[in-house]
């Protein structure tokens, strides 16, 4: 038989755990479902799960600080949910170590998209990473080796820091990239205050990388946290 | 002229000599100037008389050129060297002739009394000067202090002219808060943590009515009470210096205090004013939401809790029913979903618009996260959309400019017939930054051109669209005034509703990013 993945969920609203419980198992996934903190890091330590759904909002301790504790020891995938309009949260979450986040309310669609692209990159993370080879998206290909990245068959020609900039989101794929996370990334750290450099580069960019900018297909912007790559 | 120019001089060294030197002059220079014209008049065989006046006259100058006692001083003076030098037998204090006993006391008491007279006159003179300076002092108090707006600029005025006023250092203090004391000071002297017991204790006797001395290490601090109608409002702090507070300073720290309770009175008025209008208008904002929130939830969580309870209890339901009701649940929940966005911005952006930070934000990047949120408007429209060349940035709360969109968006959705083509576009236009939404549907109505933006108010063009509050385009209003911006509308020469959004525009970043493109 083959090996399904084991999720990890800890959320305190009951109906809110069910339909992600349920929406989790009838995917063939195996769950663990926890409401507090506390029996999610005990959880965390004896079930070893391939990807953690954390709600922000635990009664009994801060979201942020159970991600933190969670990543001294180990590296699953974390996915927090959170509502609308708490992206300083988000953004915290993320830099503190959470991988991706989903908004509340959301589907059962995108709630398995964003598993799928978490094991995804358990999965390349194990495989070593992912510097040479080519990336495939729509029409959008990104030959590591040659450095060159096509859309639908034509070339497009990008700034050396663009080239960086999609090197970083290409890394992570599928998941959401933080200004900040990018920030360091392409221009090194030690700056953090010139985040809309990145917010510039990145419009600029996805002029190049959309040609419709009613309908972004490749390239998302999740307004107040950072961009998303799509890979599927 | 030359002699007016030299007399001048002389008079500035005078002026600039220490206080006792200076006198000292002017007695040996007014009686020796007296003695040696006497000495030349009588060579000159003039009367005695005229030497009596002269010394008159040389203590005249003397005390308008000094004060009183120098002035008394330089009356015995004159008589001591009248009898000595001019009367016999000469060069001695003895007297001959009986006359000379009502000459002395005459001349000294003559002597005396003009002395005093122009030491009078002086004083006279020096206190409408320093009237003068207060009085202007005051004018130009008071008129700063009825130029400030708010609470802040007042105190910050009262303690300009304080300082001015009285050359010490001095202090405004408010009650800020329950357990806090707020302080105005200035040249580096903003607070002194000593003052706060005393301070507290003036402020906390409701009308506090004279001033109190309070000793604060070594020096002491003289604390006025700024008082109106029956309320002490502030305290003003003076620092004496350890020698007192003189009169001529403590007047105009009363009549400062006066016209700072005034200003502060009113300052105070005005924000009570304002705050009962703004609770006036929220009052009225609550009751209009709840009155719609009553009338436009209940249908759609009628519409849930029937599907859903036909689901659970209804086994025998078709596939494509149980679909259908499923569907339906999940709209409804989506539509009350917006709602509640759109509920919160408004709250949002009425704190926004007393204290607005946000992130800079590439106006085109929350165009296109708006679009995304509403994907289904591809489903039934046409949409194009046409971005600046350059990124334009924006300061924004991200979140409610997102929500403006979605608002306008969904407003094209809800008034215009399916097939309707929407276009938007980002244009830099100087310092502002222009979304246009523009569609060629029917338009909108003479009245829904004047009260589109106002709260609940709807109008209905397409039969069976989905239900509105009438809020989106009150929230898009508030939203755009929240960042200084505006929102109209207007029918567009193919007469289709466009909609405008004008939002200043945030300086652009350097091109080459923060190290440079080729770092």
């Amino acid at each position: 038989m083959e090996y399904s993945p084991l999720v990890l969920v800890v959320e305190d609203d009951p109906p809110i755990r069910r339909f992600i419980v349920a929406g989790l198992t009838s995917q063939g996934y195996r769950v663990v479902d926890v409401d507090c903190a506390k029996s999610a890091l005990s959880h965390a330590a004896s079930h070893v799960p391939d990807v953690i759904i954390l709600d922000l909002g635990l009664p009994d301790r801060d979201g942020i600080e159970v991600i933190r504790e969670l990543r001294e020891w180990t590296r699953p995938p974390i996915i927090v949910v959170s509502a609308r309009g708490q992206e300083r949260t988000k953004v915290n979450a993320l830099d503190a170590g959470a991988d991706d986040y989903l908004t509340k309310p959301f589907g059962v669609a995108e709630l398995l998209a964003r598993v799928r692209v978490a094991l995804r990159h358990l999965a390349r993370m194990s495989n070593g990473n992912l510097e040479t080879g080519e990336f495939r998206v729509g029409g959008l290909v990104v030959d590591l080796n040659s450095h060159t990245v096509t859309l639908d068959g034509t070339r497009v020609h990008l700034t050396p820091t663009e080239y960086r900039m999609v090197m970083v989101l290409v890394r992570n794929a599928g998941k959401v990239v933080t200004h900040q996370m990018l920030l360091s990334e392409v221009w090194g750290p030690g700056l953090t205050d010139e985040t809309q450099y990145v917010r510039v580069f990145m419009a600029n960019l996805r002029r190049k990388l959309e040609p419709d900018p009613a309908r972004p297909r490749l390239l998302l912007t999740e307004v107040g946290v950072g961009y998303r790559l799509m890979d599927e | 002229m030359l002699s007016l120019g030299t007399t001048v001089e002389a008079g500035d060294l005078l002026s600039r000599l220490p206080r006792n030197v200076r006198r000292s002059a002017v007695l040996l220079l007014s009686l020796g100037a007296a003695t040696g014209l006497a000495l030349l008049f009588r060579h000159a065989g003039i009367t005695e008389s005229s030497i009596v006046l002269l010394y008159l006259l040389s203590v005249v100058i003397a005390s308008v050129m000094t004060d009183r006692a120098t002035g008394i001083g330089a009356s015995l003076i004159a008589v001591v060297l009248f009898n000595f030098l001019f009367t016999e037998p000469r060069f001695t204090f003895v007297v001959s002739d009986p006359q000379y006993l009502v000459t002395f006391p005459v001349m000294l008491t003559v002597a005396v009394i003009s002395s005093e007279l122009t030491a009078r006159i002086r004083r006279q003179a020096k206190e409408a000067e320093h009237r003068e300076l207060l009085t202007n002092h005051l004018y130009e108090s008071s008129r700063s202090l009825l130029g400030a707006r708010g609470q802040e600029d007042v105190l910050r005025a009262a303690v300009g002219h304080l300082s001015g006023l009285t050359d010490r250092p001095v202090l405004c203090i408010v009650d800020d808060g329950p357990a806090s004391l707020r302080f105005y000071g200035i040249d580096g002297f903003t607070h002194d943590e000593r003052l706060v017991l005393p301070v507290r204790e003036v402020l906390g006797q409701p009308d506090a009515g004279r001033a109190v001395l309070v000793n604060v290490g070594d020096t002491s601090f003289v604390l006025a009470p700024v008082v109106a109608r029956g309320r002490t409002l502030a305290v003003i702090a003076v620092d004496t210096a350890a020698d007192g507070l003189p009169q001529a300073t403590s007047e105009p720290i009363r009549a400062l205090a006066v016209q700072l309770a005034l200003a502060l009175d009113r300052e105070e008025m005005s924000r009570r004013e304002q705050n009962a209008r703004i609770e006036v208008e929220r009052e009225r904002l609550r009751s209009d939401l709840l009155q719609s929130i009553s009338h436009d939830l209940r249908s759609p969580l009628a519409a849930i809790v029937g599907s859903a309870s036909t689901l659970v209890s209804e086994q025998t339901l078709s596939a494509v029913t149980r679909d259908d009701l499923a569907c339906s649940i999940r709209d409804d929940a989506r539509w009350l979903t917006g709602l509640v966005e759109n509920l919160l911005s408004l709250t949002r952006a009425e704190e926004r618009a007393v204290r607005f930070r946000g992130s800079v934000e590439v106006f085109d990047d929350v165009l296109a996260a708006a679009l995304r949120r509403v994907e289904r408007i591809h489903e039934t429209h046409q949409v194009a959309v046409d971005v600046a060349d350059e990124p334009v940035l924006v300061r924004m709360d991200c979140g409610l400019i997102e929500q403006l969109i979605i608002n306008l968006l969904e407003n094209v959705i809800q008034h215009t017939p399916a097939g309707t083509a929407v276009r938007l576009s980002i244009d830099r236009q100087g310092h502002d930054v222009v979304l246009v939404v523009e569609d060629d549907g029917p338009g909108l109505s003479e009245a829904a051109l004047t009260h589109a933006f106002e709260r609940f108010y709807t109008e209905r063009l397409i039969p069976d669209s989905r239900r509105g509050m009438g809020l989106g385009l009150a929230i898009c209003r508030s939203i755009a005034e929240a960042h200084s911006g505006t929102i109209a509308v207007s029918n567009g020469p193919g007469g289709g509703a466009r909609f405008e959004v004008r939002l200043p525009v945030e300086p652009a970043v350097d091109p080459h990013g923060p190290r440079g493109e080729g770092f």
